[in-house]
C-alpha cells in the first residue's frame, strides 16, 4: 500500500491527482511522517526542474531555421507535383507543335513528287509502264506450262501487258518487228494456240 | 480560452497552410518542448534538431489531428518518439529498460540532508544521470505538471509504467544525491 501511495506522490506534488487517488494520498500523508518528508523532497525536486528554464532554447533562431526548412520543403513539393506537370505538359505541347510543322512541310514536299510519277516504280518491277509499240493478243494451249511461256516470251522479247481475260487472252507488247514475233509464236504450236496483232499500239501505261 | 483551445485553433489554421499560426504555435510550445527533448538527450544540438523535426511534423500532419487528446499530448508524443528513435540510432542500449537498482537511502536523516543548501547543483547533476526514460517522465511530471494518464499517452506505455518509472527516478535521485552530499 505504501509503495502505491509513494508512486502517486509525484502527481500529488504536481497537482494533477484527482478523485480516489487524491483522497488516498491525503489520508496517507496525514498519518505518515516519512511520506511527508518524501513529499517535501519531491516538492524541492519539482522546483529544481522548474528552475531549469534558464537553459536557453533555440527560440527565434529555431523558428528561422524551421521557416527555412519549410520553404525548402514546399519548393521541393511544388517542383514534384503541379509545377513539374506543367513543365512536362509544356514540353509535350512544344514537341507536338514541332511534329505537326514537320509533317506539314514533308507533305508539301512529297505530294507534288507523287503527282510527277517519275520516280515511282511498281512493286512488280514496273517495266510495263514504259513499254511502247505493237500489241499482240495471244492465247496459250491449256497444257502450256508457265516456264515454257516465260522462255518463249523472253526469246521474242515480248512482255505481257494485260490479261488474262476471261477467255484466256493475253496482251503482249513487242518492241520490234511484230510480224517476225507473230511467226515465231505461231511456230510454237505446243504452247501458243492463237496469236494476232491488235489494231493499236501500246502507248505505255 | 484554455491553452489547449488556443493550440487546437492554431493547428486548424496550420492545416490550411497558415504560416503565422505556425509561428504562434512554435512560440507557444518551443521552450517546453526543447527542455523535454533535452531532458532525454542531454545534447543541445541534437535537441534543437529534434525540436525542428517535431515542428516540421506538426506542419505536415496538422490536418490529421482529430482532437482525441490534448494538443500538447500529441505534440510531446511526436517529440518523444523522434527522440527515442534518435537515441536508438546512437546506441544499442534498450530505451525502455526499467530494471534500475534501488539502493537509495530512505532514512529521515538522509532526506533532511538532501533538503539543505547546495542542493541545486547536485540536483541538476543527478537529474542528468537519470535514465532517459526516467528523465522524460520526470520532465513531463515536474515541468509540464501533467497527470500520469497523459504522460502514459505521450510515451505510449501503461499508466502503471509511468508511475513506476517516476518512482524509480525518484529513488535514483535520492541515491545520487546521497552519494554526492555524503562524499
Amino acid at each position: 500500500m505504501k509503495k502505491e501511495i509513494s508512486e502517486l506522490l509525484p502527481f500529488y506534488v504536481n497537482g494533477s491527482l484527482q478523485g480516489e487517488d487524491l483522497e488516498a494520498v491525503k489520508k496517507a500523508l496525514s498519518q505518515d511522517k516519512a511520506l511527508r518528508d518524501e513529499c517535501a523532497f519531491l516538492e524541492n525536486l519539482r522546483d529544481e526542474v522548474q528552475n531549469q528554464t534558464h537553459e536557453s532554447s533555440p527560440g527565434q533562431l529555431g523558428l528561422k531555421r524551421l521557416q527555412r526548412d519549410l520553404a525548402k520543403e514546399q519548393t521541393t513539393r511544388s517542383r514534384r507535383l503541379p509545377q513539374n506537370d506543367n513543365i512536362k505538359n509544356k514540353v509535350w505541347r512544344i514537341a507536338a507543335v514541332a511534329a505537326c510543322i514537320m509533317l506539314l512541310v514533308q507533305t508539301a514536299y512529297v505530294v507534288p513528287l507523287w503527282q510527277n510519277n517519275k520516280d515511282l516504280v511498281a512493286a512488280s518491277g514496273g517495266n510495263a509502264a514504259y513499254i511502247r509499240g505493237p500489241v499482240l493478243s495471244v492465247t496459250f494451249v491449256p497444257e502450256a506450262r508457265e516456264e515454257n511461256i516465260r522462255e518463249l516470251l523472253l526469246a521474242v522479247d515480248a512482255r505481257i501487258i494485260d490479261g488474262p481475260s476471261s477467255l484466256g487472252v493475253y496482251k503482249l507488247a513487242v518492241s520490234k518487228n511484230p510480224e517476225a514475233v507473230i511467226a515465231k509464236l505461231q511456230a510454237h504450236k505446243n504452247l501458243v494456240e492463237t496469236v494476232q496483232r491488235d489494231g493499236g499500239e501500246s502507248s505505255g501505261k | 480560452m484554455t491553452e489547449n483551445d488556443t493550440a487546437y485553433s492554431l493547428l486548424q489554421r496550420i492545416s490550411k497552410g497558415d504560416e503565422i499560426a505556425f509561428a504562434d504555435f512554435y512560440h507557444l510550445f518551443e521552450k517546453r518542448l526543447y527542455l523535454f527533448i533535452k531532458s532525454k538527450l542531454n545534447d543541445s544540438f541534437e535537441a534543437a534538431d529534434i525540436l525542428n523535426e517535431t515542428f516540421l511534423e506538426v506542419w505536415r500532419k496538422a490536418e490529421t489531428f482529430e482532437g482525441r487528446s490534448k494538443v500538447s499530448t500529441w505534440l510531446f508524443g511526436i517529440a518523444y518518439f523522434k527522440t527515442v528513435d534518435r537515441m536508438r540510432k546512437k546506441t544499442d542500449i534498450p530505451m525502455d529498460s526499467d530494471n534500475f537498482p534501488e539502493t537509495a537511502d530512505d532514512s529521515p536523516d538522509a532526506m533532511a540532508c538532501l533538503l539543505t543548501a547546495e542542493k541545486s547543483d547536485h540536483i541538476k547533476f543527478c537529474l542528468d544521470t537519470l535514465k532517459a526514460v526516467q528523465r522524460a517522465v520526470m520532465q513531463l511530471a515536474f515541468f509540464e505538471d501533467l497527470p500520469y494518464s497523459e504522460i502514459a499517452l505521450i510515451v505510449d506505455c501503461p499508466e502503471n509504467t509511468v508511475k513506476t518509472r517516476m518512482f524509480h527516478a525518484k529513488q535514483a535521485m535520492k541515491r545520487c544525491l546521497s552519494n554526492r552530499m555524503g562524499g
